[in-house]
């Protein structure tokens, strides 16, 4: 049965336009901040060793998911790691961090017990079980996030 | 009620302006460990989580229990989180309690937090309003609690002046003295108050709370364990919620309909007849001085208007007849989506008497209140030392 909409018209304003403009600054905390560092300083992947299960988390938290227990000490992680699991996307999104097609990978890096999430340009042997190594940004463009890893690829030079 | 339930530990962080040594989940960790020990518990022996928070777009994390959970223990266990504005952190302290009084579950753990740090504090409460009619005002939170002000002083003028505002400033920030917890410990007067910057007419800077970094958790367990676990619980003795709306016909921001009606709800539970007379203290959401007020009269613990005269005469003092914000109060600390929470957390301990040097002596039942979206949410959680 219609609906008596008591003579009114469909209005031609149905819809408001807005947007959020928010900028952060997130506190990284002191763990994550010398992970950070030891990235855009010195080129190295730490992990972080739970004091209870030796579990070993890259990227690092001051306290481990498995058993509750707190960050016991940072051991040097990579920088080669193997692809745990990959996805290949084929058209561009906003915010997409690579020209598609690229892959995401799910990288667990030799000695750490956690997974990156982490991107690679796309190549058809980049699958599960595969051997990557990260390519860096240039040390002067670095700025201490885990984007100065440029992408995960075979070779380090690889991806320029 | 199917069965009692009690807050068998609480722990907080001292709230400060920035916190850069931790993250959102190690924040809301040091709090929920300290929780954890006062109750004698490991992370394993919790149950269940529940985690509290304010918009996410104060800090721009979005599903923050992603990461908050994991960071509490409760890998392997039910999460949920709760969301009601500023009474967020009380929301997930109810939504804890039917966790165990409904048998669910025996022993839960509540964390609510907040880092306005990371953010834009203004900015964020002004992207709370309604995005077809208020947003664009972008009124923030002093402009609504000064609309809130004026039109109660309208009603009670000339017996209320804006100096009953100033004077609730300076008690709260001279109890701040004694709460280690508390950001702003620096005691001020009537005067500075009144001479502070205007903010939003009637108020002025100090008569405003400060934004903060902090966290707050408890634990709540069902009766046996907690008997066990502590030997002065603080057990829910009455729990009441109530919502409503700025756009709701004939709605009255100087005497909040949910307000009212979660004390009833929360009263009728407890068996509290004469709340003034029966509860030995209560901590309230008085985010803007006046609003201390506003809630003390909604609450029913004086009649409409007589707020002003319980804090001139020293009635609502530490050492006042029914001391009111003993903490320091959300005008000494605001981490926003924890503040409800602190409210409980503060009303708690007066019940188990570790409230320290802001401790009242022989509190048996202490109230905790809590407002949340535009004066649209009300919580109130009644606490006793027996049930």
């Amino acid at each position: 049965m219609a609906v008596d909409d008591g003579g009114l018209k469909p209005p031609e304003l149905v819809y408001l336009e807005g947007e959020n403009r928010c900028s952060y600054t997130w506190a990284a905390g002191e763990v994550t901040g010398a992970f950070l560092e030891a990235l855009r300083d010195h080129g190295r992947i730490l992990g972080a060793v739970c004091s209870g299960c030796g579990c070993v988390a890259a990227p690092p938290l001051s306290y481990c998911e498995k058993c509750s227990s707190r960050f016991g000490d940072w051991r040097e992680v990579g920088p080669s790691g193997v692809v745990m699991s990959w996805t290949r996307v084929e058209r561009g999104y906003e915010a997409a961090p690579l020209e598609p097609p690229f892959r995401f990978v799910l990288v667990r890096l030799s000695g750490a017990d956690t997974e990156m999430l982490h991107v690679a340009r796309d190549d058809e042997r980049l699958t599960e079980g595969a051997v990557v190594v990260p390519v860096w940004k240039p040390p002067a463009e670095r700025e201490g996030a885990i984007t100065d890893i440029r992408c995960f690829a075979f070779e380090p030079g690889e991806s320029e | 009620m199917t069965r009692p339930a009690a807050i068998v530990g609480t722990g907080q962080t001292v709230h400060v302006s920035r916190r850069e040594d931790v993250n959102i989940p190690e924040m809301v960790r040091e709090a929920a460990g300290r929780a954890l020990e006062e109750a004698g518990l490991a992370w394993k022996d919790i149950d269940a989580v529940v985690a509290g928070s304010a918009p996410e777009i104060f800090e721009g994390v979005n599903n923050p229990e992603n990461w908050i959970g994991p960071a509490v223990g409760a890998s392997g266990k039910p999460v949920m989180r709760i969301h009601t504005g500023g009474t967020a952190g009380a929301s997930a302290t109810i939504a804890g309690y039917y966790h165990v009084v409904s048998g669910l579950f025996d022993v839960v753990l509540v964390v609510a937090y907040e880092k306005l740090s990371d953010g834009v504090a203004q900015y964020g409460l002004s992207a709370c309003y309604d995005p077809l009619w208020d947003r664009d005002f972008a009124c923030g939170a002093p402009g609504l609690a000064g609309l809130q002000a004026t039109q109660y002083l309208a009603r009670h003028a000339p017996e209320v002046r804006e100096e009953h505002g100033a004077m609730v400033a300076v008690k709260n920030r001279k109890n701040a003295l004694l709460n280690p917890c508390a950001q702003l410990r620096k005691e001020i007067t009537v005067e500075e108050v009144m001479a502070s910057a205007p903010v939003a007419s009637p108020l002025k800077l100090l008569d405003c709370c400060p934004t903060s970094d902090g966290a707050a958790a408890l634990v709540i367990a069902e009766g046996r364990r907690a008997r066990k676990m502590v030997r002065k619980p603080a057990w829910f003795a009455g729990v009441g919620a109530c919502s409503e709306s700025p756009y709701v016909p004939h709605v009255d921001m100087a005497y909040p309909e949910s307000c009212v009606r979660a004390a009833q709800q929360a009263y009728q539970a407890a068996w509290v007849y004469q709340p003034y007379r029966e509860l030995d203290v209560a901590e309230v959401y008085e985010a803007f001085s006046f609003q201390e007020l506003i809630w003390t009269e909604a609450l029913g613990l004086c009649r409409p208007g007589e707020g002003a005269r319980l804090v001139e005469s020293g009635a609502t003092a530490l050492d006042g007849e029914f001391p009111v914000n003993p903490s320091g109060g959300v005008l000494s600390a605001n981490p926003i989506g924890a503040s409800a929470m602190i409210r409980q957390i503060e009303a708690a301990m007066q019940v188990m008497g570790s409230a320290g040097e802001h401790q009242v002596p022989g509190v048996r039942k202490a109230l905790a209140h809590s407002w949340g979206g535009a004066i649209q949410f009300s919580t109130v959680t009644v606490f006793a030392d027996e049930i």
